[in-house]
């Protein structure tokens, strides 16, 4: 118990310090909506060309959620990493010392972890949860899939808008009309373009 | 050898953590009884402050150590007192701003 309640406290001084619960949340929204909205843009071309194999849809878009997640935790950790030593290199120039192995190195540290996993499981998260009903094809109609797929997705968007209205505490249901407005325009252009 | 009673040190940390945070860690060390830092000057990124610790055997290293730990730098030692009392600095005819004529 002593343990936890000391890692509890390190990881919230962690967080005061390098300030990553602003970016981390900003992060999360950003790319949990590139996961949606990627996983709609596919689910729309199948569902336009008449595409009725649900194992190659499933399969197909969980490569893309581990194509996002990886792409998203891999450029976020290099990313991030590059700007928090830049950031420490400032701060050494005026405290005239090293901070690699200060509490400020750590947070830093810590920072960027953080950061890089929540890059990487957004986008997975959002997209895996719109391809869920084609696990159930079994006992699905691949119409129904479709359906239940574009419903979730939308849902997903509608979900991440609240969380971004919570955030800058304006009306939670537009802020969630503004996101799925976003999948909406998706679908509406892809509609134009490919009938 | 004698034990530091009270030490003043001139430090420069960056601003977070905070000034808070290290005067409730030095206050936390065996030997310290009591702490104060108090704010000097600050910018964009540091803090200058001054560290009054007394206690009945302070350790210099310990002290410098939480400093370290905290991304500080220790500048100056402006005061040190040792002993089994703690002696205030008396004030003499050369301590005097004016001089006679």
């Amino acid at each position: 118990m002593n343990f936890l309640q000391e890692f509890i406290k390190k990881i919230k001084e962690y967080r005061e310090i390098s300030k990553v619960d602003k970016i981390a949340r900003r992060y999360f929204a950003m790319n949990g909506f590139d996961g949606s909205l990627t996983i709609l843009g596919l689910l729309i071309g199948y569902y336009l060309s008449d595409f009725d194999n649900p194992l190659i849809i499933f399969v197909t878009g969980i490569s893309t959620c581990i194509a996002m997640g990886i792409s998203g935790l891999w450029g976020a950790y290099l990313a991030e990493r590059s700007e928090r030593i830049s950031d420490l290199r400032e701060l050494e120039k005026a405290t005239i010392s090293s901070l690699n192995n200060t509490k400020i190195g750590s947070a830093h540290r810590f920072a960027t972890v953080v950061v890089a996993v929540i890059d990487g499981i957004a986008p997975f998260i959002t997209a895996f949860f719109s391809l869920i009903p084609f696990l159930f094809n079994k006992y699905l109609n691949i119409s129904i899939c479709y359906y239940i797929s574009f419903t979730l997705t939308f849902l997903a968007l509608f979900l991440l808008g609240v969380f971004l209205g919570r955030i800058s505490k304006e009306n939670l249901f537009i802020s969630g009309l503004k996101m799925v407005v976003a999948g909406i325009t998706s679908v509406l252009i892809s509609i134009l373009l490919l009938k | 050898m004698s034990n530091i009673r009270r030490l003043v040190l001139d430090v420069v940390k960056p601003q977070f953590p905070s000034i808070i945070d290290l005067a409730k860690q030095l206050a936390d060390l065996k030997g310290i009884e009591g702490v104060d830092v108090s704010l000097v000057e600050m910018d964009a990124k540091t803090e200058s402050v001054k560290i009054t610790c007394e206690g009945q055997n302070i350790r210099y290293k310990e002290v410098e150590n939480v400093i370290s730990t905290n991304g500080g730098t220790v500048h100056s030692v402006d005061k040190v007192s040792t002993g089994s009392t703690i002696v205030e600095e008396v004030p003499t005819h050369q301590d005097s701003e004016s001089t006679l004529a």
